[in-house]
């Protein structure tokens, strides 16, 4: 149910908070990709910060309220991607503390990937939380 | 879609998303593993940290026991991921 009344070059749609619901979001993903003919990388790169930051909002939002939004807007030389989550208490994943990586496999510890690729494969993210929600915003400058 | 198989040669291979949807599928496979084991990537499109998370208990779980794993034809896309997790420290990316 793609928005017929959004502005050229945008795609947007709400996703029930489900994890089953990741697979519908990477065919979003997908479809705008191929309407901008995007690289393949452009693809790989929001693949991963979207799937791990909605399944922040699903995991650690359980006060979140109704679907989640997810939209992707194609301005210029750059694609803004903005995910809103209704409700719940307020998460800032900017930041949040990023794993160190330096330390050897056996020592690591599970969990902190996520935020770390959401904001390494991304060059742009913000976050803020008003009117009652969560919006994480990312911005993915196109290569030339 | 997503599959997980393990063969009696102790290959596990993994084909399709592994989106976080998907880890507590691939985790119930791998927590059965208990020997040093070949993980073939050559079908696996994406992995998120969620399936890293199941690589990495299941890498420090076999370690404490003189077992290891290994990850075997990852395609570019999922390579990058695992480069970008640094799991190229110790696990063998062909």
């Amino acid at each position: 149910m793609v928005n017929a009344i959004l502005p050229e070059g945008e795609m947007a749609r709400r996703f029930p908070r489900d994890l089953s619901s990741v697979r519908e979001i990477f065919a979003l993903i997908d479809d705008f990709t191929s309407a901008h003919n995007l690289l393949p990388a452009f693809k790989e790169s929001v693949r991963l910060a979207v799937d791990e930051v909605f399944a922040n909002m699903v995991r650690h939002n359980p006060s979140g309220s109704g679907d989640i939004l997810v939209s992707l807007s194609h301005e210029g030389k750059r694609v803004v991607i903005r995910m809103v989550d209704k409700g719940g208490i307020p998460y800032d994943l900017t930041t949040h503390p990023l794993p160190d990586l330096s330390v050897p496999l056996e020592n690591r510890k599970v969990g902190g990937l996520g935020v770390y690729f959401s904001r390494t494969v991304m060059d742009e993210v913000h976050y803020e939380h008003t009117d009652n929600a969560g919006i994480v915003t990312f911005v993915k400058n196109l290569e030339t | 879609m997503f599959s997980i198989d393990t063969s009696e040669d102790g290959i596990v291979r993994l084909s399709g998303i592994l989106d976080s949807s998907q880890a507590e599928t691939a985790g119930s496979v791998f927590r059965s593993v208990t020997k040093s084991c070949v993980i073939d990537f050559r079908d696996l499109e994406y992995i998120s940290s969620a399936g890293l998370g199941i690589l990495l208990a299941t890498y420090k779980r076999l370690s404490s026991s003189g077992q290891t794993i290994k990850i075997v034809n990852a395609k570019e896309a999922v390579k990058n991921i695992l480069l970008l997790a640094r799991f190229d420290i110790l696990l063998e990316i062909e």
